[in-house]
Parts: C-alpha cells; structure tokens; sequence
C-alpha cells in the first residue's frame, strides 16, 4: 500500500490565498471585502482566541447580567449568587429563541419567553412548562441547559472569553499588553476602572481590520481630526507629528499602542493628557497623592493612560474605551463608553462629558472615523490599484529595550504587526 | 397598606407592599402580568430566608406550579387562597 504525506498547509487553498494576500508590506483590497476571509476570521480568530466581552463592575451585585458580544455571537455575562462571573450564549436550548433581551437588568433565572424554559444565570436548566410532554421532571438532568462559554477570566476587571476548549492562558494572551492596563488603572486612587457611563453604539459599513488598524494609526489624526482639534483648541494633533517624541510600539500578539508617554513627560504636565488642568478637579489630585503619595502621583498623571489596541476588539483610548463588534464582512459596531476611575468622581464627570463631545452620538470624534471607514471599504472595492501600502516608517523601525518593535508616532509598525499576527492566525 | 416598590426585570414585575389591614403585617406581592396575588407572613418569610437553595430552584421550574400538567392537579390552586 503506498501513502501520502499530505503537507496540511496544501491542502488548504484559502489559506494559501490569504498568505499571498497578507504581505509584510502591503495587503490586499480583497482581505476586508472577501465573504470566505470573513468566515475564517470567525473560526479562526472570534471563536479561537481570547476576546473582551466586558468588565466586572458592569455586573457589580449578584444576579446582575448584561447583554455582550463575541464577534456577532450574543452572550450573556451575569455574576451567580456567589459571585462567579459567566458567559452564556443567549440562545434557548429548546428552539433556539434568545433568551435575554434586555441589554442589562438583575436576575437569578432567567424565563425564555417563546415557551417558558426556564435557566439559571448560571445556564443550568431549572425547567419547563407541562413537563409530562417530556415523561416529567426527571427529563430536566437529560435535556440541555444555556450553553456555556468554556473559558472566561478576567484581568484587572476586564473580562475576557475565549470559545475554544483549550489554548494559551488569558495573560499568555495578553504579555505586554496587560501592563497597559495596569497603567490605566493606576490613574484610579483606588487602582479599579469602572465601565458604568453607559455605551453608545456606532455601526459603520466597514470591515473591522479597518477599525483596528486605524486605533494605532498615528497618520490620520491631524488629517481627519483636524476639524476638533481646532474647535477645541487641542494639543493631541501635535502628538502625532513627525516632531513628537511618542512613538508607535507592536507589543506582540498583534496588540499594538501609541505611547504617547514620552512627549506627556516632556510637556511635563499633570493631566495633560486629559486636557483637564489640576486645579479644576482638586479631589482627584488630592486623592492621588493620598494614595501614592505626591512623587509617584504626579509620574502617574504626567504619564496619562494608555492608547492600546488589544487585539482583536479592545481599545482604551485614554479616556475612553471602545468594544469592536463585527456583524457581516462589511458591517462592524464600535460600542464606547467614557472610562471612569472608581474613586475619582470630580474627574469622572469631566471625563463624560469629554466623550460625548468626541464620541457621543453628535460627537466630532468618532464621526470623523466612521467617515474614513466607510469610504475605505467602498475604495477598496474599486479594481486599482489591488493593493494598500503598509511601508511608512519600514525603514527606521527599531528595537526598544524590551524587544518590542518601535516606529515613530506617525509610523505603520503597528498595522504591521498586527497583520503578522492575523496571517498566523489564519493560516 | 405601604407600597413599597415593584420588582421587575424583562421576565417578570411584581408590586410588592406591606398590608397592615389585619391584625399583624404581611408582605403582599402581586404579579402585575396577571393580578395574582399572594401574601407572605413574617414566619413564611423567614422561612424562604433559610430555604436552601434547592428549594428555590425547584420552585423556578415552571411545570412545579404555574405550568404544571392538567393530570397532577390544578395548575393555579395558590388562587384559591383566602
């Protein structure tokens, strides 16, 4: 009997396709429009690696639940009555209905309404009506409850599920990445971020790579933010100049930032980076201090929070947080919210209103954004030219002292790194 | 009689009161979807209070009272209470 080595790679020609479509330099129009790129992304990336569904102070008390989302699934995350957090698919294990409607609301069980299955938050399945059609209540151990998201843990708060069985820790997942969480939460005195401002929604016609790469991209702001900028009087154009001294940093696992720290250190300026003098939040700063005591206070509010991308779906955007949902090929929802520091109320206010102002329903932020991404994924879709330039700064990269990849902050290091990380991905 | 709220989420709503009419106090709880209504008194109450979490369970399967077979009895007998 003869055999064949089968070589798994060869046999997969969408993967064959996706490696020359994603290049070290360039990417094809066709990797955000394709339907069969799209289906793997799921399989391959939604359904297999650790993705955000949400943060713990979003469920603070027993019982609590809020509607989520991995990828276009719908889940379900609730705290139980011992406090677990979960991760539930809201579908009925009977014939499929969802199960929860409300985006949030406190509830031990919950009652599917088209024929009253009955679940705990847990997605056990506590019963059903008329359960002789069924031979009786000793049906209930044989018959389904919710499914289960199989792996969820949580960092600093910030939950995380991952619909595959088995696969690299939470932390494995996140390496550098988690530091900048720890870098947003020291801007709390109390150490905890707090996602309880609400969420505004924005759907675009755009496929979500997009969004991703335009979070570190440090090439548009003062092209497509030029109109708030000037209207606010901010500085925040001037950070991603080729004068600045931030630069643009691949922290490995496609996770990617602008670490604007270095140009706030120069400036030198408490708060700076939220554009709020100290004087006009006095609790804030005296609680700082009381925490961490004067030195390291002010280092911590010189240093502001993080503008990182954790691949696929989080990016905190120092004072704001956005969740990337993609629906279709070419539909995505950013879900955002104002962060808010527990224990910095004078802080959080101005926080809020900031965010409504950029990214709230008329702000001028995210519109300017959700512009660009429309008309990026009707110009991809032209015949010419096939392919996006991902070359700027190619030439001056450099290794920091940790070993991460660096540009400059108007450099495409980070785009870069995350399509290295995709293509692994895949194929 | 005091109101005291309504308890509700997207499964249920239930007005909840303390009647004072009788010669003690009792809980009085009404489902607002369907006007049922049923009191509970101190010694009822604590008793759920200590109720292990079996019972509470067992008590959210829908076939155990309200949706229960037409065979194993009446489905709504908690009506028939005073």
């Amino acid at each position: 009997m003869t055999t064949v080595d089968v070589d798994p790679a060869r046999t997969d020609p969408l993967a064959d396709r996706i490696r020359s479509l994603v290049l070290p330099d360039r990417v094809h129009g066709s990797i955000y429009t394709d339907p069969d790129v799209y289906a793997r992304e799921l399989e391959r990336i939604w359904y297999a690696t650790w993705v955000y569904v949400g943060h713990a102070s979003e469920v603070p008390e027993p019982n609590d639940y809020v509607r989520k989302t991995i990828g276009p699934q719908q889940v379900v995350m609730t705290r139980d009555k011992t406090g677990a957090i979960h991760v539930l698919h809201n579908r009925c294990s009977h014939r499929g209905n969802l199960v929860c409607d409300a985006d949030r609301g406190n509830a031990g069980s919950f009652r599917c309404p088209y024929h009253g299955w009955t679940f705990a938050n847990t997605g056990d399945l506590l019963g059903f009506p008329f359960n002789q059609g069924y031979g009786g209540s000793r049906a209930r151990a044989e018959l389904p409850g919710l499914g289960v998201v199989p792996r969820v843990e949580s960092y600093r708060g910030f939950v995380f599920a991952s619909l595959a069985v088995d696969g690299p820790t939470l932390r494995e997942h996140l390496g550098a990445a988690a530091e900048r969480l720890d870098r947003l939460c020291r801007l709390s005195p109390e150490g905890e971020v707090e996602l309880t401002a609400g969420w505004v929604k924005h759907e675009v016609t755009a496929n979500w790579k997009m969004l991703v790469e335009n979070e570190t991209d440090g090439y548009h702001p003062q092209f497509v933010h030029s109109s708030i900028f000037s209207i606010s009087g901010s500085g925040i154009g001037a950070l991603y100049s080729d004068k600045s001294t931030a630069v643009t940093r691949a922290l490995g696992g496609g996770h990617t930032e602008n670490d604007l720290s270095p140009e706030f250190r120069r400036l030198g300026v408490p708060m700076g980076w939220a554009g709020t003098p100290e004087a006009k939040i006095p609790d804030y700063v005296a609680a700082m201090r009381a925490t961490y005591g004067s030195e390291t206070a002010d280092e911590i509010m010189i240093n502001g929070s993080p503008h990182v991308m954790i691949f696929p779906n989080l990016f905190v955007a120092e004072i704001q947080l956005f969740q990337i949902q993609p629906l279709a090929v070419d539909r995505t929802v950013q879900h955002v919210t104002a962060i808010q520091f527990a224990g910095a109320p004078d802080l959080n206010r101005r926080l809020v209103t900031q965010c409504v102002g950029s990214v709230g329903p008329a702000g001028m932020l995210l519109a300017d954004d959700a512009e660009m991404y429309e008309r990026n994924q009707r110009g991809v879709a032209q015949r010419q030219p096939e392919w996006l330039d991902l070359t700027r700064g190619l030439h001056r990269e450099r290794v920091d002292d940790d070993g991460h990849t660096i540009g400059t902050a108007t450099d495409e290091t980070s785009m870069r790194a995350m399509w290295r990380h995709y293509r692994e991905l895949m194929t | 009689m005091d109101e005291l709220g309504v308890v509700a989420n997207e499964f249920a709503t239930v007005s909840v009161s303390v009647d004072d009419r009788g010669n003690g106090t009792r809980l009085r709880l009404e489902d607002l979807r369907t006007g049922t209504v049923r009191h509970l008194d101190a010694l009822e109450l604590e008793s759920i209070v200590w109720a292990p979490e079996s019972w509470m369970r067992a008590l959210l399967d829908p076939s155990a009272h309200r949706w229960r077979d037409a065979e194993r009895g009446p489905a709504r007998e908690s009506l028939d209470e005073p």
